[in-house]
């Protein structure tokens, strides 16, 4: 490492050591500063380096053990290699739950904890001071606006909404400790401001634009989110209802009798008929009820019976007394309720669980257990920086998150309560 | 001889399928079964910007569930032991702010002429794009991984910084009273702690000492450098 370095010269920026020797210097302090030492199982030389599913001893340290018999004895046996490192969980509950590191007084609170035991109460005392810092309102804005990957870029434009009124007011459902639900059913105060200086939330009615005055129902009715997602048929829309609050992407249910159709198979859980096609309407503008390459149906006996309550908001988000949305046909005709559903074909939100509007349907996704469990999830995601449950696959076997899940629903869906959980939890502070 | 033979046939072969459309210098359409003209396909085309994938895997019924590899399995863990594992995140922009301003690494300390400082450098408007930050014009949340160019980031933004930290006149919003660089010239273990945001423990402070005595001149800065991109590689 030494030969590589160069001579310092003063007209040099940052030249005056190559990148080899920065490089074998990053390597060997990277060991280090993922390890820690004495009882940490990542210290250098010690032992829980052994790659997970080698079957470690149980004390990490490779020795020789039984295989494992079952499934659940070898994750038990992976599991229980991981040691607790609270100074590490504080770091990184520090840079979630309000984007800094910990303070130096901080982290020696944790280091003067005599024994594990010690260290986990000043863990989670920090734990319960960060979620309660003005800071933690900040992280919770951000992480709303990466979820909802919607935020304000600048100043807001004359004539739009802001788009930060979405992730401001799931931020102060979760600040306030109020239910989760509020996310989908809340008939007023849904587009609040924040004041960072007095780390306030102040409820506000939303901006209804040129529009006309419509139903409230949580950030559904948001015209922030509704002018981020607005797209041909407001299907976009839907979409990020789905993906973002039921943790999956179309199909959105699937039926337990499957049936071949065209070149694939219909799985939805409605009746093929059900929506707009050649089938039933030769004149279709989108025939829906296509079979020749994919099976159309499989998503859209879904999407077709919560599109059409989307329809009249604008591009800016705001609720206008006719269609806004186009079909994407020639001339671009405006979507009419005719192009999804057939006459009679009522709104849902899940075979068995018909709406009527806008509010209906924010009570019925609130009142879904998947909901549920995909907030949970996605706060379990964020606390072990496992990406996004839909765009990066990184879901969750519902075994690990299914006590939490329990308590966030006899917690009033509380979902401050969770993350606290979360990051006092075994999985978070062990390594 | 018989190995080129076999590879200049398999070449051949691979060349005379991809030309399958003769002379055709057009794509395939993607359509259905016959591109944009087919009436049944289904990619835009100048007329409609109906588009869909058709990728069968695309909306196939359970697509989203791919069975892990029991290679894979033995590797990295089953879903559920990965679930519960800690994986790396990036550090968010904001989080690198925050490191910069409470860490004391505002440009306070001696660089050469015109260098930027890691503040300024992490200020510029071109540092949140390669830092994986947020674009919500466009749909994009804030990178949950590293790019490789945001750890280049990184680390030049720790680079210039270190001149900060080695600075006489260093002080730490964060650590109050602390110094990374003692009166002996060597590290402090509780100097390395604020820069690490967690407990130092000696073979940090044992490495970051040997790049000083290896480098009198720069070994300190290079020890900081590497400490800062190092810690702060995962969230």
């Amino acid at each position: 490492m030494r030969g590589t370095l160069r001579t310092p010269s003063r007209l040099s920026v940052s030249v005056t050591w190559t990148l080899a020797a920065c490089g074998l210097m990053v390597g060997s302090l990277a060991s280090t500063a993922c390890g820690s030492s004495g009882d940490d199982p990542n210290a250098i030389g010690g032992g829980g380096t052994t790659a997970p599913g080698t079957n470690p001893g149980p004390t990490g340290t490779g020795t020789a053990a039984a295989p494992p018999a079952t499934p659940a004895e070898q994750v038990k046996q992976i599991l229980d290699a991981r040691k607790a490192d609270y100074g590490e969980a504080l770091r990184t509950a520090s840079l979630k739950l309000r984007d800094s590191l910990p303070t130096l007084a901080e982290i020696k609170t944790i280091e003067a904890g005599a024994d594990d035991a010690a260290k986990k109460v000043a863990y989670e005392k920090l734990v319960d001071d960060m979620s309660a810092s003005p800071e933690f309102s900040k992280s919770m804005i951000k992480f709303w606006k990466d979820t909802f990957r919607t935020g304000q870029v600048g100043n807001v434009q004359m004539g739009a909404a802001s788009r930060d009124t979405a992730a401001t007011f799931a931020a102060q459902i979760v600040v306030e400790g109020q239910p989760y639900s509020n996310l989908f059913t809340a008939a007023a105060n849904t587009c609040p401001t924040y004041d960072p200086m007095a780390n306030t939330f102040t409820g506000a009615a939303c901006d209804t634009g040129g529009g006309t005055a419509g139903p409230t129902a949580g950030i559904l009715t948001d015209p922030g989110i509704l002018s981020q997602y607005f797209a041909n048929m407001a299907f976009r829309r839907v979409r990020f209802i789905q993906e973002t609050f039921a943790c999956q992407k179309f199909p959105a249910e699937t039926s337990a009798t499957p049936k071949p159709l065209g070149n694939g198979t219909f799985t939805g859980a409605f009746p093929y008929e059900s929506i707009t096609g050649k089938v039933n309407k030769p004149d279709a503008l989108i025939d829906f009820q296509d079979t020749s390459a994919v099976i159309c149906a499989n998503c859209h006996v879904n999407l077709n019976r919560i599109a059409p309550m989307f329809i009249n908001y604008d591009d800016t988000g705001f609720l206008q007394a006719t269609g806004q949305v186009q079909v994407p046909v020639p001339k671009n005709p405006i979507a009419q309720r005719i192009d999804y559903l057939p006459a009679g074909e009522g709104f849902a939100w899940r075979s068995g669980k018909p709406v009527t509007d806008i509010p209906s349907l924010g009570a019925a996704i609130a009142a879904d257990p998947e909901v549920a469990r995909c907030a949970v999830n996605r706060v379990w995601n964020y606390a072990l920086s496992r990406g996004d449950i839909v765009n990066d696959l990184a879901t969750i076997p519902n075994a690990v998150t299914d006590p939490l899940v329990k308590d966030f629903g006899t917690n009033k869906q509380n979902l401050k309560e969770t993350i606290r959980a979360i990051f006092k939890s075994e999985d978070f502070v062990k390594f | 001889m018989k190995r080129i033979a076999l590879t200049l046939i398999g070449v051949a072969a691979i060349a005379l399928g991809a030309c399958t459309n003769g002379t055709s210098d057009q794509l395939n359409g993607g359509g259905g079964t016959g591109g944009a003209g087919d009436p049944n396909g289904t990619a835009g085309n100048e007329n409609t910007t109906y588009d869909h994938s058709n990728d069968p895997g695309g909306a196939a019924p359970g697509a989203d569930f791919q069975p892990a590899e029991p290679a894979q399995v033995r590797l990295v863990g089953s879903p559920e032991v990965t679930s519960r594992l800690h994986s790396c995140g990036k550090m968010s922009v904001a989080s690198i702010g925050s490191i910069l301003t409470t860490r004391g690494l505002t440009g306070g300390g001696a660089k050469p002429m015109g260098a930027l400082s890691g503040q300024q450098i992490y200020m510029a408007n071109s540092a949140a794009p390669a830092l994986g930050g947020a674009n919500y014009n466009g749909r994009v949340p804030e990178a949950p991984f590293a790019s490789t160019s945001a750890m280049a980031k990184m680390f030049d933004i720790f680079t210039m910084a270190s001149y900060d930290a080695v600075g006489a006149n260093w002080t730490a919003p964060a650590c109050p009273g602390t110094t990374i660089l003692g009166a002996d010239g060597k590290f402090t273990k509780d100097g390395l702690t604020c820069l690490m945001g967690k407990p130092a423990h000696d073979e940090h402070l044992a490495l970051a000492n040997d790049a000083i005595t290896k480098n009198s001149t720069d070994g300190a800065k290079i020890a900081i450098a590497a400490l800062l991109s190092a810690a702060h590689t995962c969230q």
